[in-house]
Order: C-alpha cells, then structure tokens, then sequence
C-alpha cells in the first residue's frame, strides 16, 4: 500500500501538472473599452526589485502614476530572470492591450536577442518612451599613472594586451563598449569579467584590475577617477569628456525605456508616453534619478524605437567580430 | 569616536521598534517554514518598505535575515528539512538530537548559539567595518579560489563513511553549478535553450528539490502514521547554563569562522556554516558523535550563519558591494531611498549608518525574546504524525519555489531534483555535500580561471601571493591531518583483526 503511494507519488511529481505552463492565457474584454485605462497598468522590470532597473522604473512610474486619466496607476512587477529574457518575453508575450507594458534596459533588447536565447526579437517590440540613461565610463585608481585619455592611449598603444580592465559579464554593453573602442583605435584591452557591477568596481579598487567599465553610481569610493565615458552626449557629467569630445567617433550609450508589445493600439501608446513624459518633469523624479547618477534623457517613441535599431546592429557587429555569436 | 557619540535612545522610536518587531516575527516564521528563506521573504517585502523611514526600512529587512537564518533551523531540527541553505548542516546533528526525543534541547542550543553568534557579527560590525573593508579588498581571485578549494576540503573530511560515495556527490553538485551562462566566456552552458537557466539552478529550487521533496518522498514510503515525538516533555526550549557551556567552544569557533567568512563577497552563511561545523568536529573532544546528536554540530553552524549576517554587512558599508545575495535584495532598500551604500554614507548619512550598527544589535536581542516564546510552538510539529506533515511541506515548498521565481519551470526541476535525489538519499549518497559542493563550483572554477586570465596563464600567481601562501599551506596542513588519521585508523582495524594460526 504505501510502496503504490510512493510510485504514484513519485509519477505524478514528474507527470502530474503537465498544462501548468501551457495556454493560460486570460484574455480580457479590454481591448473594446475606449476609456483607457481602465484599470490598473503593470509595468514588469526584468529585474528583482532594488536594482538600477527596478530604481529607474519605480521612481519614473510611481510619478508617472499622478497623469494617467481614470484615477489609474502603474503598478511595478519584478519578474527576474535570464540576464532580463524572461521579463522582456512576458512584455512580447503579454495581450495587446496596454495593461501590461515593461521597462528595459537597452541590453536585452539590444545585445541579447543576438545570443539565441531570446523568444522575441526588437522587431516584435514597440519602444514608448526613453526615460534615462546609465552611462558607462573607464574608471582607473587615483593613484594610477594616468590621468586623461591622451595619456592612457599612449600607455595601451605601447604596450598592447597589457591592460586590464574589469565589466559585469562578457558581451555585456560594458564589454562592447571598450571593444567599439578597441577596434578603431586599433588597440588590445583585456576583459576581465565579473558577476556585477559592484564586484567589478571592487576589483578595481582593490588592485586586481587595471580599470573598470562601469557606471559611475556602482564605485561608491574616492579612490577612483574617470577617464572618459563611452556616451554619446555629456548627459549632466559636465567634467567628464565623451569620446566624441576627444576626437573619437565611437559612443556606446546605455539606455532604459518603456516598452510594450507591438500592436498596442496606438491611442493607448499616446496615453502612456504622456504620463511618463509629464513625470519626467516632476522635479521630485528629476532630484531623485540625478541624485543616483542616472541622467534624464527623454525620447519619445520613434526616437527610442531608431535608436534601439542602430545600437541593435551595432551590437551585432561586434558580437560577430568578437566571435560571440555566428 | 564617531560610535560612541551616537544617540542609542534615538533609535527608540514606536516606527523603529514595530519595524525590528515585525521583521523578527516574519523572519522567524518565514525561516521556519521548509522552503521559504529569509531572502524570498525580503525580496517580497521589500516593495512594503519603500514609503517607511529609511532606518525602520532596513532595520525591518535585516531583523528578517537575522531571525530567518535562526527560523531556518527550526524545521532543520524538527523535520529535518532545512528552512534555508545555510541550515543545511544543522539537519544533521539537530534532526538527529531531535528524534533522540529532544528537540527543544536542540532548538535551545540552536537559539542560544544564533543569538551570540548573531551579536558577534552585530560586533564586527560595529567596531571593525573600515579595517575589514580594507582588508577584504586585499583578498582577490586566487585567494577566493583556494578558500572554495579548502571548502571542499571541508566536505570531504566530514564524510568519512563512504568516501566513494560522497566524492560522487561532490561531483554532481560541481557539475550541476557549470549550468547556466559561463561568466568568462559568455557561452551557455546545458541551457537547453531555457533562458531560466541562463542564470544558472537556483539555489532555492535545489535545496527544496534536495532536501524537502527527496524527504516527502522518504517520508512516503516509510511508515505514514509516524510521530517522531509522543513525549511532550522534550518540547522544552530550555538549555540550562551548564549544558550551553559545553557548546561554548564550538559558538566560539563559529561566531569568529561566519564573521570572517562574511566579508568576503560571495561566499556566504552556506560556506560558514560548513566551514565550522568542519572545524568544530576537528577540534571537539568527541568528534565520533558528530553526526549523531551532538550538541556542538547545532552550536557551531547556527552561530555561523547568524554571525555571517552581520559581517555581511560590512562590505556594503565599507566598499558598496553586498557581501551575500540577500545583502544584494537589502542594498535595494537604501538605493530606493536614494542612498548609495559606501565608504562615503559614513559621512553622509553617519545617523543612519550607526542606526544600522546599534540597531543591529538590538534586532538579535529581540530575535532570542521572541525565539524563546515562539519556538516551543514550532517543536510540536513532530507531534504531528506524518501524514499530516507531508502534505503541508509540500505544498509550501511548491508556493515557495513559485514565489521567488514566478516561473512553472522551476517547479519542474525541483520535482526532477526531487526524485533523483529521492534515489540518492535511498542509495546513502551525502546531499549535504551535493548542496555544499553547488554553492562551492561556481567560485572554485570563475575564480581559477579570472586568476589565470589575470596572471596570462601562469600558475605562479597562487604561490606569489602572500594570503594564497597561507591558505594553501592550511590546505596541506588538513590534507596532511587526513591521510595520518586515515592510515592511523587503517592500521588500527588490521591490528585489531585476529590473525588466523598457521
């Protein structure tokens, strides 16, 4: 008796709830009601809660929440998970209503479709609004011998492979960025990968890398000071040269936004962009967001959505020449 | 000194005292229950606290991991499945004092050795945050790979029984941590297209798999109508002065190994509490009955991970990076709040900091009022028979599983862990060491290989080094230690065979 409840114990933990994950798909009524919204909107962050994504989006969102008409708001979900794939496939998954939109990193929208594990691809997104930037910048030790670019290129132009620097991940947008640089200065960098941009910035404050690729706001220390950042634009870092203003023709911008799947009707597109645009005025997020070193860098749809297809090409150039991807 | 000018009665607002209140209770329950950890528990709250004062944010948050990491024990001691990974080791001297009949004595052990441990962390913490800062960022990856090396050590001395068998389960845990996106090249590994996985098995998925289910299903199979316990006098949460001093060496032994280990990044309460217990073994007077009940294998691993929760904490204040995954979700609350955690909040935000500090030690105080009340509670479980046990875990360890991860995947790959492990236990493979050895695999091989990127190859880097110098020749110490024992006990057992007369 107890050894054929084992058995169908043991059956049913591998066979039992096999539609569990299969078409649940709770389709509303919603997409005929014109009075959007008319509940509330959920916005999935890749992302568990805490993080530079999860901060970016609640503190836009929670704003953004003050101009949505009906007394409606945005309510932030974490669903983390596969360097952000899961979150962005349950935006690409989700019904085209306009109830569940995202935020995202440019990463998974940019890099990581590349890789193979993605169930979606940039051409099944609609960008809605650009919020802010996460510049990326080399940061080396205070007492390290260089002190601007002009000097730092001439130390890894003569002594090429000899530089290490550190980044979160391999084929990150860190990584890219100093590979986009690599290659037209013709140089020879070492990537040295960590699991976050905190273990990275540790690393270099504690003398086990050379430099850093990270965004500012993760070396939370005075014994570092930033070369040049891989921006396109100054983005509020006044003192901080970009490559462009050093001569060079490469930038690698790191970006979050609102996304949603592509065939939300395109009056409901409107109504979110806006209250997440009024919000970025609010001088509350302003204060907030600059105050965390993310700068406000507003775009709106069409801005955004070219922006995200140029960075996606590019980065795709670069995964193949790095022998990333085929 | 800046410590000493603090206000501590400025910290005894009605906001601060329900929030350390609360988190104690929550941690507590929440660590208690097979399957859900003090970070499910965090990460779920942590939302909660965004609109609370910054101080009563993360006073509350870190009130749960404290208590949860004792509430871990509980059902570690009682069921034998641990309620967090760093109670692993405790299932296996707690269970087994439990079934003795006692397992309030073992919860009392358990309780008394969370609470100095966790005030020894509380300690480090505020004394020694900035020299410890400073001397952790001294240690880079060779260090880091020879400490998961030793790790394994570790493993391997505790199980003598069938080394065979546990170097087996060494290597399935070592493999089942290559799962996911390799770090250094950026290539998935055993994915199978998932993108679940790309971030590797989880950690929550694998102790519910290995521990809870492979238990429901043991549980199954033996007799159903089991009570561990008909005696209600053992339910007692109460270790007199004198029987707690006979633990006091290995509560020693652990509250300095959690603390130490703590501050280094990624590490964690999981090794700690491994790493004592190994160590409290080696150096205790009856280390024949480790294993089997004693009372020295609560005190060392449970001190461990308590301690190990606040010296966690020091990497995030002195360099801005959390020193344990559920630090990571906590380092949220102050990022929300605006602050970036660092060597600069000294400065910046000096109250809140030495909030944390004074409060820190305060939340562990509350931590053992609200034990000694509520654990005599949580010891009537094994009253319970099993059959109405089973049911219970094992629909909180399916919630639990679902909760951190809102994904069906993982559910199907803690039932797949489940059975297989279901088999090893039946086979007497370690799954502790399986579960040690997962954790260990990720650091041993990212660290090796960051290393030997970072030295061009050459190995020389691990003998160059003045802290690798010393944790390799403690390696070769043990190692030394093992193998005289080995031959020692070999030598033993021939003499002790009669010789047949010719």
């Amino acid at each position: 008796m107890k050894k054929l409840l084992l058995i169908f114990l043991l059956v049913v933990a591998l066979v039992g709830c096999t539609p569990a994950n299969g078409s649940s798909s709770n389709k509303s009524k919603d997409g005929s009601d014109d009075n959007f919204p008319s509940k509330s909107i959920e916005v999935v962050v890749g992302y568990g809660p805490g993080g530079a994504s999860d901060t970016i989006a609640r503190t836009v969102a929670t704003a953004a929440s003050k101009y949505l008409p009906n007394d409606q708001s945005f309510v932030i979900k974490n669903i983390p998970g596969g360097a952000g794939i899961i979150g962005t496939s349950e935006v690409h998954n989700a019904d085209p209503n306009g109830y569940k939109i995202g935020f995202s990193p440019s990463g998974p929208l940019t890099i990581l479709p590349h890789m193979g594990e993605a169930s979606y691809s940039l051409d099944s997104l609609g960008a809605v609004i650009k919020l802010a930037s996460i510049p990326q910048m080399l940061h080396v030790k205070k007492e390290s011998p260089w002190d601007n670019f002009e000097e730092w290129v001439e130390y890894v132009q003569n002594n090429p492979g000899d530089f290490t620097y550190s980044t979160p991940g391999v084929g990150g947008e860190q990584h890219l960025a100093m590979e986009a640089l690599n290659e037209v200065l013709g140089i020879t960098t070492v990537n040295v990968p960590y699991n976050s941009g905190g273990e990275s910035s540790v690393a270099l404050i504690g003398g086990e890398v050379d430099g850093s690729v990270v965004f500012p706001g993760t070396v939370a220390s005075d014994d570092a000071k930033i070369l040049f950042s891989f921006s396109g634009s100054k983005e509020g870092y006044d003192d901080v040269p970009t490559l462009k203003d050093l001569g060079i023709d490469v930038a690698s911008n790191v970006y979050g936004g609102i996304i949603a799947p592509k065939e939300v009707p395109q009056d409901r597109i409107a109504i979110i962009h806006d209250a997440f645009q009024k919000a970025l005025e609010d001088p509350e997020v302003i204060e907030k967001l600059e105050g965390l070193g993310y700068p406000i860098t507003y775009g709106d749809s069409e801005s955004f959505q070219s922006e995200l297809e140029s960075d996606y090409k590019q980065a795709g150039d670069l995964l193949r020449k790095l022998g990333l991807v085929q | 000194m800046e410590i000493f000018n603090f206000d501590i009665l400025s910290l005894f607002t009605l906001t601060n005292i329900i929030a350390i209140f609360a988190g104690v209770f929550i941690g507590l329950f929440i660590g208690a229950l097979p399957g859900l950890g003090a970070s499910i528990a965090i990460a779920l709250l942590l939302p909660i606290t965004y609109s609370m004062t910054p101080l009563a944010s993360i006073l509350m948050l870190l009130a749960i991991y404290q208590a949860g990491e004792y509430g871990g024990s509980i059902s570690a001691v009682t069921i034998g499945i641990p309620g967090t990974p760093s109670a692993v080791v405790t299932t296996l001297d707690g269970n087994a004092l439990a079934k003795k009949s006692y397992p309030g004595k073992a919860l009392g052990y358990s309780l008394a050795a969370s609470t100095i441990g966790g005030l020894v962390g509380g300690l480090v913490l505020l004394f020694l945050t900035v020299p410890l800062g400073k001397f952790a960022l001294k240690l880079s990856a060779p260090e880091y790979f020879l400490i998961g090396i030793l790790g394994l050590i570790a493993v391997a001395s505790l199980s003598s029984k069938d080394i065979t068998k546990s170097m087996i389960s060494v290597v399935l845990g070592l493999m089942a941590g290559t799962i996911g996106i390799d770090l250094l090249s950026g290539v998935s590994r055993f994915t199978f297209g998932r993108p679940e996985l790309m971030e590797g098995l989880s950690i929550v998925v694998l102790v519910i798999g290995l521990f809870a289910f492979s238990e429901i299903f043991s549980m199954v199979n033996k007799n159903l109508n089991t009570k561990y316990i008909t005696d209600t006098k053992g339910l007692k949460t109460k270790v007199t002065l004198q029987e707690f001093r006979k633990v006091l060496k290995p509560t020693f032994i652990g509250s300095i190994m959690g603390s130490i280990i703590g501050i280094m990044p990624g590490l964690g309460a999981g090794a700690s509490s491994w790493l004592s217990y190994a160590t409290a073994k080696r150096f205790s007077k009856d280390p024949q009955s480790f294993g089997k009940g004693n009372p020295e294998g609560i005190a060392a691993p449970e001190s461990a991970n308590n301690a190990t929760v606040g010296s966690a904490l020091v990497p995030l204040l002195s360099l801005g990076i959390p020193g344990s995954p559920t630090i990571a979700i906590i380092m949220g609350a102050f990022i929300i709040h605006g602050i970036q955690p660092g060597p600069k909040v000294f400065a910046t935000e000096a109250n809140l900091v030495y909030g944390i500090f004074y409060g820190f030690l305060i939340i562990t105080v509350v931590m053992y009022l609200i034990g000694r009340l509520v654990t005599p509670l949580f010891a009537r479980a094994l009253a319970f028979p099993n059959s109405k046990i089973t049911p219970i875990v094992m629909v909180l360890s399916i919630v639990g599983v679902f909760a951190t991860h809102l994904q069906y995947i993982q559910i199907w790959i803690m039932l797949g862990i489940g059975v297989m492990c279901y088999f090893l236990k039946e086979f007497d493979f370690s799954l502790p060491s399986m579960l040690l050895a997962f954790v260990l695999s990720p650091i041993i091989e990212e660290n090796l290989r960051r290393a030997l990127l970072l030295s061009e190859g050459s190995y020389s880097i691990f003998f160059t080094r003045a802290y690798s110098v010393v944790i390799i020749l403690l390696i070769l110490a043990i190692v030394v230690n093992m193998v005289f024992s080995l031959i020692k006990a070999k030598r033993v057992q021939r003499t002790s065979i009669p010789r047949p007369i010719s």
